[in-house]
Protein backbone atom coordinates (compact mmCIF):
# COMPACT_ATOMS: atom_id res chain seq x y z
CA UNK A 1 0.00 0.00 0.00
CA UNK A 2 1.08 3.74 -0.36
CA UNK A 3 2.32 5.41 2.39
CA UNK A 4 0.66 8.83 2.75
CA UNK A 5 -0.36 11.04 6.04
CA UNK A 6 -3.89 9.81 6.65
CA UNK A 7 -4.35 13.12 8.63
CA UNK A 8 -3.80 14.78 5.29
CA UNK A 9 -7.21 13.82 3.55
CA UNK A 10 -9.20 13.33 6.59
CA UNK A 11 -8.95 17.24 7.61
CA UNK A 12 -9.59 18.62 4.53
CA UNK A 13 -10.76 17.58 0.63
CA UNK A 14 -7.16 17.76 -0.70
CA UNK A 15 -5.60 14.11 -1.73
CA UNK A 16 -1.97 13.56 -1.03
CA UNK A 17 0.02 15.52 -3.26
CA UNK A 18 2.32 12.14 -4.40
CA UNK A 19 4.94 10.10 -3.72
CA UNK A 20 7.85 11.66 -1.80
CA UNK A 21 10.44 9.18 -3.29
CA UNK A 22 10.16 7.42 -6.39
CA UNK A 23 12.77 4.95 -7.41
CA UNK A 24 12.98 4.99 -11.49
CA UNK A 25 14.53 1.91 -13.36
CA UNK A 26 15.70 2.52 -16.80
CA UNK A 27 18.44 1.03 -19.09
CA UNK A 28 18.65 3.99 -21.65
CA UNK A 29 21.24 6.17 -20.03
CA UNK A 30 20.18 9.11 -22.19
CA UNK A 31 16.23 8.59 -21.61
CA UNK A 32 17.19 8.06 -17.11
CA UNK A 33 18.87 11.77 -17.26
CA UNK A 34 15.71 13.04 -18.82
CA UNK A 35 13.36 11.39 -16.59
CA UNK A 36 14.98 11.96 -13.42
CA UNK A 37 16.01 15.58 -14.36
CA UNK A 38 11.89 16.18 -14.95
CA UNK A 39 10.83 14.24 -12.24
CA UNK A 40 13.15 15.63 -9.98
CA UNK A 41 13.15 19.22 -11.01
CA UNK A 42 9.63 19.92 -12.70
CA UNK A 43 7.86 17.27 -10.51
CA UNK A 44 9.84 18.16 -6.98
CA UNK A 45 10.19 14.75 -6.20
CA UNK A 46 13.11 12.48 -4.87
CA UNK A 47 14.39 10.12 -7.76
CA UNK A 48 16.61 6.94 -7.00
CA UNK A 49 17.71 6.34 -11.01
CA UNK A 50 18.58 2.56 -11.56
CA UNK A 51 19.89 1.01 -14.52
CA UNK A 52 18.70 -2.23 -14.43
CA UNK A 53 16.26 -4.61 -12.46
CA UNK A 54 19.00 -6.30 -10.26
CA UNK A 55 19.67 -2.89 -9.53
CA UNK A 56 16.84 -1.75 -8.65
CA UNK A 57 15.87 -5.11 -6.18
CA UNK A 58 19.63 -4.29 -4.93
CA UNK A 59 18.57 -1.06 -4.10
CA UNK A 60 15.05 -1.07 -3.01
CA UNK A 61 15.55 -1.72 0.93
CA UNK A 62 18.09 1.60 0.77
CA UNK A 63 15.77 4.08 -1.34
CA UNK A 64 12.30 2.78 0.39
CA UNK A 65 10.37 4.12 -2.21
CA UNK A 66 7.06 5.31 -2.57
CA UNK A 67 6.48 4.21 -5.75
CA UNK A 68 8.21 2.53 -8.85
CA UNK A 69 8.74 3.70 -12.05
CA UNK A 70 10.00 0.47 -14.18
CA UNK A 71 10.84 0.45 -17.60
CA UNK A 72 9.45 -3.17 -19.67
CA UNK A 73 12.15 -3.75 -21.80
CA UNK A 74 15.42 -4.24 -20.56
CA UNK A 75 18.38 -6.63 -20.85
CA UNK A 76 18.66 -9.33 -18.00
CA UNK A 77 16.07 -8.78 -15.95
CA UNK A 78 13.18 -7.03 -17.43
CA UNK A 79 10.15 -5.33 -16.03
CA UNK A 80 8.01 -8.11 -15.32
CA UNK A 81 10.89 -9.92 -14.03
CA UNK A 82 11.70 -6.89 -11.88
CA UNK A 83 8.37 -6.33 -10.24
CA UNK A 84 8.21 -10.15 -9.57
CA UNK A 85 11.13 -9.50 -7.50
CA UNK A 86 10.51 -7.04 -6.28
CA UNK A 87 7.12 -8.27 -4.96
CA UNK A 88 9.01 -10.57 -2.80
CA UNK A 89 10.85 -8.24 -0.81
CA UNK A 90 9.57 -6.93 2.50
CA UNK A 91 7.96 -3.47 1.42
CA UNK A 92 7.53 -4.56 -2.26
CA UNK A 93 3.70 -4.30 -2.27
CA UNK A 94 4.05 -0.31 -3.10
CA UNK A 95 2.56 0.91 -6.70
CA UNK A 96 4.37 -0.33 -9.70
CA UNK A 97 3.95 1.86 -12.97
CA UNK A 98 5.16 0.43 -16.16
CA UNK A 99 6.78 3.07 -18.92
CA UNK A 100 6.87 1.28 -22.45
CA UNK A 101 5.95 1.71 -25.80
CA UNK A 102 4.18 -1.61 -26.23
CA UNK A 103 0.60 -0.03 -25.39
CA UNK A 104 -2.56 -1.61 -27.02
CA UNK A 105 -5.00 -2.24 -24.71
CA UNK A 106 -4.33 -6.17 -24.66
CA UNK A 107 -0.97 -5.15 -23.64
CA UNK A 108 -2.19 -2.82 -20.89
CA UNK A 109 -4.30 -5.84 -19.30
CA UNK A 110 -1.28 -7.72 -19.47
CA UNK A 111 0.54 -5.23 -17.44
CA UNK A 112 -2.22 -4.67 -15.05
CA UNK A 113 -2.86 -8.57 -14.40
CA UNK A 114 1.38 -8.65 -13.61
CA UNK A 115 0.41 -6.08 -10.86
CA UNK A 116 1.25 -3.16 -12.49
CA UNK A 117 -0.99 -0.12 -10.97
CA UNK A 118 -1.00 1.74 -14.66
CA UNK A 119 1.19 2.48 -17.51
CA UNK A 120 3.17 5.60 -19.42
CA UNK A 121 3.26 5.56 -22.78
CA UNK A 122 6.69 5.85 -24.39
CA UNK A 123 7.81 8.35 -25.84
CA UNK A 124 6.67 10.77 -23.25
CA UNK A 125 6.34 14.61 -22.45
CA UNK A 126 9.19 15.28 -20.01
CA UNK A 127 7.19 18.30 -19.10
CA UNK A 128 4.09 16.62 -18.76
CA UNK A 129 5.57 13.14 -16.61
CA UNK A 130 5.34 14.43 -13.02
CA UNK A 131 1.96 15.83 -13.42
CA UNK A 132 0.89 11.88 -15.10
CA UNK A 133 2.86 10.02 -12.32
CA UNK A 134 0.60 12.86 -9.84
CA UNK A 135 -2.73 11.58 -11.64
CA UNK A 136 -2.27 7.76 -11.43
CA UNK A 137 -0.92 8.24 -7.89
CA UNK A 138 -4.13 10.32 -7.02
CA UNK A 139 -6.34 7.49 -8.62
CA UNK A 140 -4.52 5.22 -6.19
CA UNK A 141 -5.74 6.94 -2.91
CA UNK A 142 -9.18 6.18 -1.25
CA UNK A 143 -11.70 8.97 -1.50
CA UNK A 144 -11.70 11.67 0.91
CA UNK B 1 16.02 21.72 -20.61
CA UNK B 2 13.82 22.78 -23.04
CA UNK B 3 12.83 21.19 -26.26
CA UNK B 4 15.93 22.55 -28.28
CA UNK B 5 18.01 21.75 -25.82
CA UNK B 6 16.61 17.94 -25.56
CA UNK B 7 16.91 17.96 -29.23
CA UNK B 8 20.72 19.40 -29.45
CA UNK B 9 21.53 16.79 -26.46
CA UNK B 10 20.46 14.27 -28.41
CA UNK B 11 22.07 14.98 -31.50
CA UNK B 12 25.39 14.94 -29.22
CA UNK B 13 24.68 11.91 -28.62
CA UNK B 14 23.68 10.44 -31.63
CA UNK B 15 27.15 9.53 -32.51
CA UNK B 16 27.73 7.27 -30.41
CA UNK B 17 24.44 5.46 -30.17
CA UNK B 18 24.14 4.66 -33.61
CA UNK B 19 27.74 3.62 -33.16
CA UNK B 20 26.49 0.88 -30.73
CA UNK B 21 23.67 -0.19 -32.55
CA UNK B 22 26.13 -0.58 -35.86
CA UNK B 23 28.28 -2.61 -33.56
CA UNK B 24 25.28 -4.75 -32.19
CA UNK B 25 24.57 -4.89 -36.17
CA UNK B 26 27.75 -6.91 -36.98
CA UNK B 27 27.24 -8.95 -33.83
CA UNK B 28 24.04 -10.60 -34.32
CA UNK B 29 25.35 -10.97 -38.50
CA UNK B 30 28.47 -12.57 -37.37
CA UNK B 31 25.66 -14.70 -35.07
CA UNK B 32 23.93 -16.14 -37.61
CA UNK B 33 21.02 -13.49 -36.94
CA UNK B 34 20.27 -15.75 -33.86
CA UNK B 35 20.50 -15.65 -29.96
CA UNK B 36 22.02 -13.09 -27.83
CA UNK B 37 23.55 -10.60 -30.00
CA UNK B 38 20.00 -10.77 -32.45
CA UNK B 39 17.88 -9.64 -28.83
CA UNK B 40 20.53 -6.64 -28.46
CA UNK B 41 20.53 -5.31 -31.76
CA UNK B 42 16.53 -5.55 -31.38
CA UNK B 43 16.63 -3.99 -27.84
CA UNK B 44 19.08 -0.90 -28.74
CA UNK B 45 17.21 -0.49 -32.23
CA UNK B 46 14.09 -0.52 -29.42
CA UNK B 47 15.58 1.75 -27.35
CA UNK B 48 16.74 4.02 -29.89
CA UNK B 49 13.41 4.44 -31.24
CA UNK B 50 11.82 5.68 -28.18
CA UNK B 51 14.78 8.15 -27.02
CA UNK B 52 14.76 9.43 -30.90
CA UNK B 53 10.92 10.57 -29.95
CA UNK B 54 11.41 11.93 -26.49
CA UNK B 55 14.23 13.69 -27.37
CA UNK B 56 12.42 15.73 -30.85
CA UNK B 57 13.87 13.52 -33.43
CA UNK B 58 11.02 11.66 -35.24
CA UNK B 59 13.32 11.12 -38.28
CA UNK B 60 15.62 8.98 -36.08
CA UNK B 61 12.78 7.37 -33.84
CA UNK B 62 11.03 6.72 -37.49
CA UNK B 63 13.90 4.81 -39.03
CA UNK B 64 15.39 2.90 -35.90
CA UNK B 65 11.53 1.53 -35.40
CA UNK B 66 11.55 0.06 -38.79
CA UNK B 67 14.80 -1.25 -37.70
CA UNK B 68 13.23 -2.56 -34.75
CA UNK B 69 9.97 -4.03 -36.52
CA UNK B 70 12.33 -6.25 -38.91
CA UNK B 71 14.45 -7.50 -36.40
CA UNK B 72 11.28 -8.44 -34.28
CA UNK B 73 10.06 -10.50 -37.11
CA UNK B 74 13.54 -12.02 -37.08
CA UNK B 75 13.06 -13.45 -32.81
CA UNK B 76 9.49 -14.09 -33.54
CA UNK B 77 9.97 -16.26 -37.06
CA UNK B 78 13.68 -17.49 -36.51
CA UNK B 79 14.49 -16.75 -40.26
CA UNK B 80 17.06 -13.86 -40.77
CA UNK B 81 15.65 -10.28 -41.53
CA UNK B 82 16.73 -8.82 -45.23
CA UNK B 83 19.54 -7.99 -44.61
CA UNK B 84 19.44 -5.08 -47.40
CA UNK B 85 16.21 -3.35 -45.42
CA UNK B 86 18.65 -3.82 -42.08
CA UNK B 87 21.27 -2.02 -44.16
CA UNK B 88 19.19 0.56 -45.56
CA UNK B 89 17.59 1.43 -42.25
CA UNK B 90 21.34 1.78 -40.38
CA UNK B 91 22.44 3.59 -43.78
CA UNK B 92 19.42 6.24 -43.11
CA UNK B 93 20.42 6.53 -39.75
CA UNK B 94 24.11 7.17 -40.52
CA UNK B 95 23.16 9.86 -43.33
CA UNK B 96 21.45 11.47 -40.70
CA UNK B 97 24.32 11.68 -38.38
CA UNK B 98 26.65 12.64 -40.60
CA UNK B 99 23.88 15.72 -41.92
CA UNK B 100 24.41 16.46 -38.01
Amino acid sequence: MPRYEPLCYEVGPMSPPGPRRILFVEDDPDIRMVATMALEAVGGFSVAACGSGMEAVSRFDEVAPDLVLLDVMMPGMDGPETLAALRRLPGGGIPVIFMTARVQANEIAGYREMGAVDVIAKPFDPMTLSETVREIWRSLQPEA
Amino acid sequence: MDDEELRSYFAGRLPDRLAEVERAGHAARAAGWTGEPLRTFHRLAHSLAGAGATFGHPEVSELARGLERLLKAALATGQPPEESAVNGSLRGLRDLVERG
